[in-house]
């Protein structure tokens, strides 16, 4: 035999592992027609697939943050209206109160401010226990209790009870009536804060007592993981100097506005609600500005997200993509072979001695 | 010289003629066959004493260097198809490690449902006084856990088969020798009287064809025509007789179970204690599958599980760790960061404490209350401390076992995309091996045809010289006949 010789055996086999071998590509390359992407991308990429899925790990991960920036974004919203709300509701009092220092204490004028006093204070109650979905966002991390107590605004309520008493305690101690107390004295009882517990109005609105009486929000705020390195604090609690000072002058006016004061001290006592009230109102304007900081820090978290995403998708396509216009034409191509392997078969077939003899 | 003479070589010839189409007729009808290694055979003709052309005997055509080539190429075939068959077993587990999913896609690779279980943590963590968010995450939870026992199971279904494999491989190759062995000796018997033992020898290569897929071999041929067989380790598996190979079955896998070794004349071939360890052949690559990737596998789904209970462990009332979220069946403790735990991946589940329907709570999960003591002093509603803790837990670096050819120190997200990494690094390199060493077979087998297989137009053109040769001695016997014919008519005339 020759070097030249080729089998029978060989000359049948060979097209038929070729048409095979052809067979297979043709199955993988029509998944990467249909689907854009490669086959079996496991089988492809093999030990660098591991960066493949941190790829996509990271994807996921950013995608996580989707959902839950979106509850944080809505709780925040909800506190800067709330935060809005008060602060106009504080103005809108301190103007009350601004009127007020310019007339007398009468029958009806004193009425008025006390009603509107009442229904701030209602409303700033119900305001400050904004929710969204079971979350009283200005609870700290004690989400599930009214940050305010509902009881606050009433008349009988622990609150108010507490702010009565201080007063006919402070009238008892010094000898005097509500008729009769002094402008001076009104001052000292609204201002100061070395009266005995028993009769101090300003001890109420801060420490145990504003805890005990009106406040139930956790000293700890609520904090969000808001990127992947980016935890903040997303929420602000009653606890803070704006609520405090809110309470302290709406109670203020709430109970003493229509008690048939002396001139002086109506003045007085309209005086030092109008000093709380600027105060609240200036607090609650750093309160918003603070929501508004950490509703910008979201946002800010939010778009760096979506260009990672965009980032990463970049990436993971460079590895998984196939070239739609490679992947048509080696199809074309695989096609085209296939059919001259047929063809061939059937040549071969026919081209056998045994014909010619 | 005289006519008679003559008539007896031309008549001779006849006889030679019709062997030689014997021949030609054996050739074509074995030129197609696909059951086993046929070469071509060739008569040597030689002139006799009395000057005619005669048979003196039959050989095939052989070409040692290439059917060794070709017996090394099916075992290199053999190994390499068992072990890619083996692993794209495994890959499945990982196959869809390459995609995004959220809490809610089905998907089975540990990585993947590790991302849903952080996805999870996540949302949890931005509302954690909400049921549905803490249901999230038990639930990704549980597909995770579940992830990581399919993925044993698995894993132990592909080393019990390559056991099974074994087993029938031992057998194939105990029958094979047998046979060999009928074989070898009528090659012998043939060899010292002479016989045509052509058929014997296709039979014989045919044999060592179907052996070197199970295990790779190595031939020695003796003086007396007889053949020895060495495994390419060296270990003998036929002189002569056949030596015994055998191997102990293993009904049922777990983690912790060892398989036998295989032996040959009572060597161990296979295993850790193998001094002379088969290289290639099915045989080989299901003992490998069975004693190193699958167990290598195993042990990183082991670490995976126990860096897993680690990254949700809780605190106990006397300060120490215990396992809170995912815990070993029946075990509070937390696992050792030095050593592989075997089979753990088999065992992690959800913890009771955190699933309502087991008696647990959602809120066990966020308090760190699960098999712990609660961290939560003031029990408020959107504590969520612990919940960040965790999910920096899964990103940062912490330490693993080694011995599972991963890095030991690594997150155990990286260390799940590593694991998956590393078994498509297999996979791969498994499959393209196999694809390799299958065309190299189909290659050297067709090298081999080529200069030992029929070809049919050969056989032809050689029949067409027969049958002209033929012509060609009758031709002669009538002539000589007819001079026969014409002197005796001389001679009565």
């Amino acid at each position: 035999m020759t070097v030249n010789s080729v089998s029978s055996s060989t000359l049948s086999t060979i097209l038929q592992n070729a048409v095979t071998r052809e067979h297979k590509q043709l199955t993988t390359l029509e998944t990467e027609n249909s689907t854009g992407l490669l086959a079996d991308i496991g089988l492809t990429l093999g030990a660098s697939s591991g960066q493949d899925i941190s790829l996509h790990q990271q994807y996921a991960d950013l995608n996580g943050f989707s959902a839950s920036n979106a509850i944080v974004t809505s709780q925040l919203e909800t506190s800067y209206n709330a935060a809005t709300t008060l602060q106009q509701s504080a103005s809108t009092m301190l103007s009350q109160v601004i009127e007020g220092l310019s007339s007398t204490p009468s029958s009806t004028g004193s009425a008025a401010i006390q009603q509107v006093a009442a229904s701030a204070l209602q409303s700033f109650v119900t305001t400050a226990n904004s929710e969204v979905s079971d979350v009283y966002v200005f609870g700290g991390i004690n989400t599930g209790i009214e940050p305010i107590n509902s009881s606050a605004a009433s008349s009988t309520g622990a609150a108010q009870t507490a702010a009565q008493s201080a007063f006919s305690n402070y009238l008892t101690s010094i000898g005097a009536t509500a008729a009769t107390i002094t402008g001076a004295q009104m001052t000292t009882f609204l201002t100061s804060t070395s009266l005995p517990a028993s009769q101090s109005f300003t001890s109420q609105f801060s420490g145990t007592d504003w805890s005990t009486n009106w406040s139930n929000a956790s000293a700890t705020a609520q904090t969000s993981r808001i990127g992947l390195n980016d935890t903040i604090t997303t929420s602000v609690t009653t606890n803070n100097t704006a609520f405090q000072s809110l309470a302290q002058g709406l109670t203020m006016l709430n109970q003493f506005a229509n008690m048939n004061l002396s001139s002086s001290a109506y003045t007085a006592l309209m005086q030092q609600a109008q000093s709380v009230m600027t105060a609240a109102s200036n607090d609650l304007t750093d309160v918003g500005a603070t929501i508004g900081t950490m509703q910008s820090a979201v946002k800010q978290a939010n778009s760096n997200i979506s260009l990672q995403q965009d980032t990463l998708n970049t990436q993971i396509n460079a590895s998984e993509a196939v070239n739609p216009y490679q992947a048509a034409t080696q199809l074309t191509n695989l096609t085209n072979q296939l059919q001259v392997a047929y063809s061939l078969t059937a040549q071969i077939q026919k081209l056998s001695l045994v014909n010619f003899l | 010289m005289g006519l008679t003479n003559a008539m007896d070589i031309a008549s001779t010839s006849l006889a030679t003629n019709a062997g030689l189409q014997a021949i030609v007729s054996r050739n074509t009808s074995n030129a197609q066959s696909t059951t086993g290694y046929v070469s071509t055979k060739v008569a040597n003709v030689v002139t006799s004493l009395s000057g005619a052309a005669i048979i003196l005997s039959v050989k095939n055509l052989t070409d040692s260097s290439l059917f060794n080539a070709m017996l090394s190429s099916t075992s290199a075939n053999g190994s390499a198809s068992t072990l890619s068959a083996g692993v794209t077993q495994l890959q499945q587990t990982v196959s869809d490690a390459t995609t995004t999913t959220d809490s809610t896609t089905a998907a089975t690779s540990p990585s993947t449902l590790l991302q849903a279980l952080n996805t999870a943590l996540q949302s949890y963590s931005s509302s954690p006084s909400a049921a549905s968010a803490g249901a999230a995450v038990v639930t990704a939870a549980d597909n995770l856990a579940g992830s990581l026992n399919s993925a044993t199971q698995t894993t132990q279904d592909v080393r019990e088969t390559a056991d099974q494999n074994m087993v029938t491989s031992v057998a194939t190759i105990n029958t094979l020798l047998t046979q060999f062995q009928a074989v070898n000796t009528t090659i012998v018997q043939g060899t010292a009287t002479g016989a045509d033992i052509t058929d014997a020898l296709d039979q014989r290569s045919t044999i060592l064809q179907s052996l070197s897929n199970e295990i790779g071999i190595s031939t020695v041929n003796n003086p007396n025509g007889s053949m020895s067989i060495y495994t390419d380790s060296g270990v003998t598996l036929f002189e002569t007789t056949p030596r015994t190979v055998t191997m102990q079955a293993t009904t049922a896998y777990s983690p912790t179970t060892t398989g036998n070794a295989v032996y040959v004349d009572g060597v161990p071939v296979t295993g850790s204690s193998a001094v002379m360890p088969i290289q290639s052949g099915a045989l080989a690559a299901d003992a490998d599958l069975r004693d190193t990737v699958a167990v290598t596998y195993q042990s990183q789904l082991d670490s995976i599980a126990g860096g897993l209970i680690n990254a949700f462990a809780e605190t106990s009332s006397s300060g120490n760790p215990v396992a809170g979220l995912f815990s070993a069946s029946g075990s509070t403790s937390t696992i050792s960061t030095s050593t592989v735990d075997t089979g753990l991946a088999g065992l992690i589940q959800v913890s009771a404490g955190a699933d309502p329907t087991q008696g647990g709570a959602y809120t066990n999960i966020l308090n760190g209350s699960i098999n712990g003591a609660s961290q939560n002093t003031s029990n408020a509603a959107s504590y969520n401390t612990l919940i960040l803790k965790y999910i920096s837990n899964l990103s940062s670096t912490t330490a693993y076992p080694s011995g599972t050819a991963l890095s030991t120190s690594s997150s155990l997200t990286s260390y799940t995309a590593d694991s998956a990494s590393w078994l498509d690094n297999q996979y791969q390199s498994a499959s393209n091996n196999a694809t390799y060493q299958s065309t190299l077979l189909s290659q050297t087998t067709q090298s081999l045809s080529n200069v030992t297989g029929v070809s049919i137009d050969q056989q032809m053109s050689q029949m067409l010289e027969y049958e002209n040769s033929y012509q060609a001695s009758a031709k002669l016997i009538s002539t000589i006949n007819s001079m026969f014919s014409s002197l005796l008519t001389a001679v009565s005339s």
